[in-house]
């Protein structure tokens, strides 16, 4: 049970299968998405999650390129990772490449 | 709702004050903004139809964070893709506020924040678009289920 009272029972989640299709997204994706990181673990509410970090490049992190291209990656991990299957809630957060490198978190490396 | 609406403009004041190296308080500040902000927008949604109005300011007290994110993660088989934005919306927002409010080695990025401010900004166009959908009434009576059996 969550800290809010809400019960998951989340299935173990396959973490090799996992890693083989956020390799298989990136694949697709590139050059737009140069990388994705991800955290298993739970959210500020005790249920089960994913954390993405995805690193873009600058061309696709720039204006309306950048809104399509998160539209694009949250609508691959939906279908083709398929988290709700483990029972696992997924969460983003979106970087180009020279943004990253300025504010230096190793955890998206 | 005009308390939201400022609300989730404050929070993209904040997240773009300083013209060049944003504070990281203007960054976290402007993510834990555009979550309350959505937050309001609901409880407002759910209040406007409590009569009499006096006590609509009371009926909103009796919303709860927790709550109404766990009501936020239920299926919805049938209901409409704008309430999907609406309740995914809610509760990444209400993830990332708590990081934003609660963990300081978490440092941001302005485009980054803007995103989230963005993903504020498209759960609440989408629910102007749903509000009086059958299903989007049952999301705002859900969030006072104890149970969430709605």
């Amino acid at each position: 049970m969550n800290r809010n009272g809400s019960l998951f029972v989340p299935m173990k989640l396959d973490e090799a299968e996992l890693a083989r299709r956020v390799d298989g997204i990136v694949d697709r994706m590139s050059p737009d998405v140069v990388r994705i990181r991800y955290t298993v673990t739970e959210n500020w509410d005790g249920d089960p999650a994913v954390y993405f970090r995805v690193v873009l490049s600058d061309q696709a992190a720039a204006g309306a390129a950048r809104r399509e291209a998160i539209r694009s990656v949250r609508a691959a991990v939906r279908d083709e990772l398929n988290l709700a299957e483990w029972g696992y809630f997924p969460y983003f957060n979106f970087r180009g490449v020279t943004e990253q490198s300025e504010v230096g978190d190793p955890a998206w490396e | 709702m005009p308390y939201a609406e400022d609300l989730l403009d404050q929070a993209r004041q904040l997240a773009t004050k300083e013209r060049t190296r944003p504070r990281q308080a203007s960054l976290r500040r402007a993510v834990s903004t555009a979550y309350y902000a959505l937050f309001h927008l609901l409880i407002a949604s759910a209040s406007a139809h409590w009569t009499p109005a006096r006590q609509r300011f009371g009926f909103g007290r009796m919303f709860e964070h927790g709550r109404m994110y766990s009501a936020c993660l239920r299926k919805r088989p049938g209901s409409p893709d704008d309430l999907a934005v609406v309740t995914e919306a809610f509760r990444e927002l209400h993830d990332h506020r708590q990081t934003a409010d609660y963990d300081g080695s978490r440092e941001w990025s302005r485009p980054e924040v803007i995103d989230i401010v963005d993903e504020a900004r498209a759960a609440f166009d989408s629910w102007k678009r749903v509000r009086k959908h059958p299903a989007a009434h049952d999301l705002l009576l859900s969030f006072l289920s104890p149970r969430n059996r709605l």
